[in-house]
């Protein structure tokens, strides 16, 4: 984008993965209009939004790169960056998300570069604050693509070229000192913002001249940051203002008493999450600190598995988890499938490790972790002999930073097996990831493409394995190796599965290509590119008795 | 060699022992690859390069090894590092976090080089 907005010259729906929003926007008309503006503008290729946590960045980010999704040919593709703790892997995390297959090594970004300059495309970055060392390559992309904007949010700016910094401020607040009339205090952002969300746990209630200097006072104390607002608002079901004002006070009269060297609005975030925590039942608490282990949300089973007992009842994770997301401190996403699954926000999963370390609980939630994701990679090796494995990969390929996260704890506490049962999942599921991008990218735009003519000594299933066509990429790599001259034995033994699901496979490949013999399979994978450079002859030759 | 095999070259480049792999890393090359590593380590061997420059395929059974070892070298105080991926394994190496544990780099030099600094 290059210039001014002009709705009638885009097409209308251009690609997006921008999150789903349960709720809409309030009181940031203001911010959204000049951060549309500002990203309008020809010479603002970075746009950063900074600001406490709490404050409603990525609210925010994503409500700017709605509105201005038309406007990029290519589309608008949102990363969150939290679950990211090295930041090489924020290339990748863009790559995938984009859908581009890298190559590895100092050519990485480089590559990515030559896929960015040719398209028009947004890129939101999310939490950004957490990989600071990725912002020169960040940078770098910006400066070598022309069509290419990115739209950060981060706690600090980035401090690189190009970057134009956008401070988020809170919402705009009342004069506790002289509430204005009602009608007016309820157009205030802040207000507004308090009794959307009391209404939504809450649907009676209203603002009335009884409980306005309650509100705009909460408001005020709450330094009009969205987050705690939130939080605060979550308790109207049961506590009135007035009360939940007199229940924070004492604890941010508490936090500003303290240490004077940190930015005032960080004590309120801590009073909110503090006050909101305090007011939990123990299972609750409990189950809040245990969610803390996942990376990149969960599944409701991975809930059950990881969190309960020690405190929280099995049968009542599911409420429990329900009693969470209704007081804001878990979000749910809808993903493949319909499934629904779980996270905390980024601010809220800090607190919550936190709680979980003051507790003593880290250790045992990550031998829980990694054993739940031993168990999940144990029952994904099962799918994964089914002949459709793709939907199986996908939901490991879901799950990547959950089963990273497994194999860093049992790889440090010396766990071989589990080690190995997870890391081999996790190595099917990002040849699967990288597969998908391979497969969804034209052949013409692969920049390796001229390598990939030559003939190689050894088996090449890796290629044939991500090649689609009517095989699973399991049948993939065992026609490759069937015409390599594998015996069933042999194919067992190099895939690591019993001779008769080799068997089973083979007779799968026959079936599903209507031929007769292995031989016939063997020309088959070699007219279809699945063995690099191989010529049928050739392959006829290695076959027994070939 | 066959198709299936993984041929096994241990070397001393000091301060590394270079184990060059050359052929295909699957479930076959478990015995070669392992025996050659505990080989080295009785005879006190401390920092390893697994050299790939001679593979030209991977899967996750052959990774499963690798992980097996690095785990054994841990628990020894041992170094493992790795050198010769092509571009692809690499990547897949960095987006499984492999590398926290087992650096890669781009030439035995560069290893050399790095341990030198450590």
């Amino acid at each position: 984008m290059t210039g001014p907005v002009d709705p009638q010259h885009f097409n209308p729906r251009p690609p997006h993965n921008l999150p789903v929003q349960a709720t809409e926007l309030i009181g940031r008309d203001e911010e959204v209009a000049r951060a549309v503006n500002e990203l309008q503008r020809p010479d603002v290729r970075l746009l950063t939004l900074t600001g406490p946590a709490g404050t409603g960045k990525t609210r925010l980010a994503i409500e700017v790169a709605e509105r201005v999704l038309p406007a990029f040919r290519d589309g608008v593709f949102f990363v969150d960056v939290a679950p990211l703790s090295d930041a090489p892997l924020v290339v990748s995390a863009v790559a995938q998300t984009l859908g581009v297959r890298l190559p590895a090594g100092d050519d990485e970004r480089q590559y990515l570069d030559e896929w960015l300059r040719e398209r028009e495309l947004l890129l939101v970055l999310d939490n950004f604050e957490q990989a600071v060392a990725a912002a020169p390559q960040v940078a770098a992309l910006v400066a070598g693509c022309q069509g290419l904007k990115v739209l950060v949010t981060s706690r600090a700016p980035l401090r690189v070229r190009w970057e134009h910094e956008f401070p988020v401020p809170p919402l705009e607040l009342p004069d506790a000192g002289e509430i204005p009339p009602l009608d007016a205090l309820a157009r205030i952002p802040a207000v507004v913002l308090f009794v959307e969300r009391a209404r939504s746990v809450k649907p009676d209630f209203a603002l009335t001249q009884r409980n306005a200097g309650a509100v705009a006072e909460l408001c005020v104390r709450l330094d009009g940051l969205p987050l705690a607002l939130e939080l605060a608002a979550a308790r109207s079901k049961v506590l009135a203002p007035q009360a939940i004002l007199e229940r924070l006070q004492g604890r941010l009269d508490l936090l500003s008493a303290g240490a004077q060297d940190r930015p005032a609005r960080h004590h309120t975030l801590r009073a909110a999450l503090d006050w909101s925590y305090d007011l939990l039942s123990p299972p609750e608490q409990a189950l809040l600190r245990r969610l803390s282990i996942f990376v990149g949300g969960c599944s409701l089973d991975a809930v059950e598995a990881v969190c309960a007992g020690d405190g929280v009842p099995a049968d009542q994770v599911l409420d429990l988890l329900a009693q969470l997301v209704d007081k804001s401190l878990v979000v749910t996403e809808t993903v493949m499938d319909g499934d629904v699954r779980y996270r905390l926000l980024e601010t809220i999963r800090q607190y919550a490790d936190e709680a979980a370390g003051q507790h003593g609980e880290v250790a045992d939630a990550g031998r829980l972790h990694a054993g739940h994701f031993n168990q999940v990679a144990e029952d994904g090796e099962t799918q994964l002999q089914r002949p459709d494995s793709a939907p199986e990969l996908d939901r490991m390929a879901l799950e990547r930073d959950n089963l990273r996260a497994a194999l860093r704890w049992s790889t440090e506490n010396g766990q071989t097996q589990q080690a190995v049962r997870i890391g081999t999942m996790l190595w099917e599921a990002m040849e699967h990831v990288l597969a998908e991008a391979e497969s969804a990218r034209p052949a013409s735009s692969d920049p390796d493409s001229a390598t990939t003519g030559t003939a190689t000594p050894a088996a090449d299933a890796a290629q044939g394995a991500r090649l689609p066509g009517p095989l699973s990429a399991r049948e993939r790599e065992v026609i490759v190796l069937l015409a390599r001259g594998f015996t069933n034995r042999q194919v067992a033994d190099a895939l690591v599965i019993a001779e008769g699901t080799a068997e089973r496979h083979v007779a799968n490949i026959l079936n599903k290509l209507s031929l007769s013999s292995r031989a016939q399979a063997a020309v088959w994978a070699v007219e279809h590119g699945l063995l690099a450079g191989g010529s049928t002859q050739g392959v006829l030759e290695t076959l027994p008795g070939g | 060699m066959a198709m299936n095999e993984v041929r096994v070259n241990v070397r001393q480049v000091p301060p590394l022992l270079v184990i060059d792999l050359d052929g295909s890393v699957t479930g076959f090359a478990d015995g070669a690859i392992t025996s050659a590593y505990r080989a080295a380590t009785d005879e006190g061997s401390r920092d390893f390069l697994l050299n790939f420059a001679g593979v030209d395929y991977v899967n996750s059974a052959g990774i499963a090894i690798i992980i097996a070892m690095l785990i054994e070298a841990r628990k020894a105080n041992q170094r493992l590092m790795v050198t010769g991926l092509t571009p692809h394994y690499q990547k897949i190496f960095d987006m499984m976090g492999l590398s926290e544990y087992a650096p890669v780099f781009e030439s035995i030099e560069a290893a050399s080089a790095w341990l030198a600094r450590q």
